[in-house]
């Protein structure tokens, strides 16, 4: 599962989208399964998926009639390189520290990501029911995924052995 | 943070609301081509967002666990704490503590434990498959049959238990993919109020859930919930949105999911702790699994069970 995470995430920077991150790690299970005599026991099996994703997403690419976000390949480039180095942090490590930054959000703003995240509400839903705009909840969410990545930098710095 | 960090996160933002315009998808390409730190902030959104999608559950579930575990006393609830006049109309004080970890740091109950419910579904009517149940007294929620031993599974308590059977019900109004089962059922509490009603006492609802042997893409993760209701609550709870539940319960205490093993001979008890607001007339419990991760088509339940659920009432110390 944990490399389950690991190859969706790298797909979910390239692609952008959740419902296409999902469509493509299937073809690249796909891929994986008919190339897995290729795949040399004892190196990094998510490394080696994360080299098939990225083709895999460029031609997935040249087959949408329209992408949710038009970027070009050189940036797709630079943004791949960026999520392998960024997903070469051991997986528990990740984990550990989001977990600890979620539990440092005050409780208002937990129950919004698990109406959100855990019970799959929509935005607009999630308003309608707050008797708020659509966009408030957006800006809200935006605050809070902000907070969240403030957190992890600072974890990231603390566990690369920065000091106070 | 600097201003191209700021702007980062708003077109992330607008990308998340699908509403990026032609000119801000041009801005975002630039700015990721020439700056490594809005790439790492990008890199970083998704991620995240993944993260969250992918184990959503998991990790707000535990982190709510420990944040229940060091506020033991914690008195409120968050999303009526984002909505204050809510919960001023509500008038209420929340006690939250709850999972089967906390369960044993629970201080020993103060006199008498009286026994409101014990269901090991061995008689009595079967679960009505129409959602939330409007009477009291009766199980429904999505489909689900009483069976006997299946496949390697034996009924922890006596000779039948239920199964789940899909995370639907009767008459669903959304038809979009579900990923949760669940019975519910409503419990009259007025009964019960001289034991209550100054604050001093907890529910307390536990039950067992096992599985047959199920493939290594997926994990099931089981739950429980109490919400306390006043009566009018309960009469409304057909009409409600499980978001306007949340926000109208007096009271809302929900475990940290266990995750189901693999192995059919061995039953696992997940349970929850609730102080009783004590102008609560009505407790709601739901008991149910999750699947993960989650997929596009709804979730499959290829034989999961649930048998000897329990819920009582104890006495506690006020709270200060």
């Amino acid at each position: 599962m944990a490399e389950r995470r690991r190859i969706l995430g790298f797909i979910q920077v390239l692609v952008q989208d959740r419902a296409a991150a999902e469509d493509v790690l299937q073809d690249v299970s796909a891929v994986l399964w008919t190339k897995f005599d290729q795949f040399e026991i004892g190196t990094d099996f998510a490394a080696w998926a994360m080299c098939v994703a990225r083709l895999t997403v460029l031609n997935w690419r040249r087959k949408q009639a329209k992408l949710p976000v038009t970027l070009c390949d050189e940036t797709l480039r630079l943004l791949a390189d960026e999520a392998v180095a960024a997903l070469s942090v051991p997986e528990d490590e990740r984990r550990e520290s989001l977990q600890e930054c979620l539990r440092r959000l005050p409780e208002a703003q937990r129950e919004l990501l698990r109406a959100h995240y855990e019970h799959g509400e929509d935005v607009a839903a999630i308003a309608q029911a707050a008797q708020r705009t659509t966009r408030s909840i957006y800006l809200r969410l935006e605050k809070i995924h902000a907070a969240l990545l403030d957190c992890l930098q600072h974890k990231r710095w603390l566990n690369a052995g920065g000091t106070l | 943070m600097s201003t191209e960090m700021k702007r980062m996160d708003e077109l992330t933002s607008r990308l998340r609301e699908s509403a990026l315009s032609t000119d801000e998808q041009a801005e975002l390409d630039a700015l990721l081509q020439r700056c490594p730190e809005a790439r790492r902030r990008f890199v970083d959104q998704m991620l995240l967002e993944n993260d969250l999608r992918e184990d959503e559950a998991t990790l707000l579930a535990e982190s709510a666990t420990k944040t229940a575990t060091t506020a033991r006393h914690t008195s409120w609830f968050g999303w009526l704490a984002w909505r204050p006049l809510t919960a001023a109309a509500a008038g209420i004080v929340l006690g939250m503590f709850c999972t089967s970890m906390v369960f044993a740091y629970v201080a020993p109950s103060l006199g008498k434990v009286i026994t409101m419910l014990q269901e090991s579904f061995e008689s009595g009517p079967a679960p009505l498959v129409t959602g939330v149940p409007i009477e009291a007294g009766k199980w429904s929620g999505d489909f689900t049959e009483i069976v006997g031993e299946q496949e390697g599974v034996r009924p922890a308590n006596g000779g039948k238990m239920l199964r789940f059977l899909s995370a639907d019900y009767e008459g669903k109004s959304n038809a979009g993919p579900s990923r949760m089962a669940s019975v519910w059922r409503l419990v009259d509490l007025r009964p019960y109020r001289r034991e209550f009603a100054d604050g001093g006492a907890v529910a307390q609802l536990s039950a067992v859930l096992n599985a047959q042997a199920f493939s290594q893409d997926r994990r099931y993760l089981g739950f429980v919930q109490i919400h306390a209701l006043d009566a009018e609550m309960a009469v409304a709870l057909k009409e409600q949105h499980w978001t306007e539940l949340n926000a109208s319960s007096l009271a809302l205490t929900r475990s940290a999911g266990v995750e189901l093993d693999r192995d059919p001979a061995t039953w696992q008890r997940i349970d929850c702790e609730q102080r009783l607001p004590g102008n609560a007339d009505f407790l709601l419990i739901e008991i149910g699994l999750k699947q993960m991760p989650k997929t596009s088509q709804s979730a499959e339940f290829a034989g999961h069970y649930l048998d000897d659920v329990r819920l009582t009432l104890a006495r506690r110390p006020l709270l200060p």
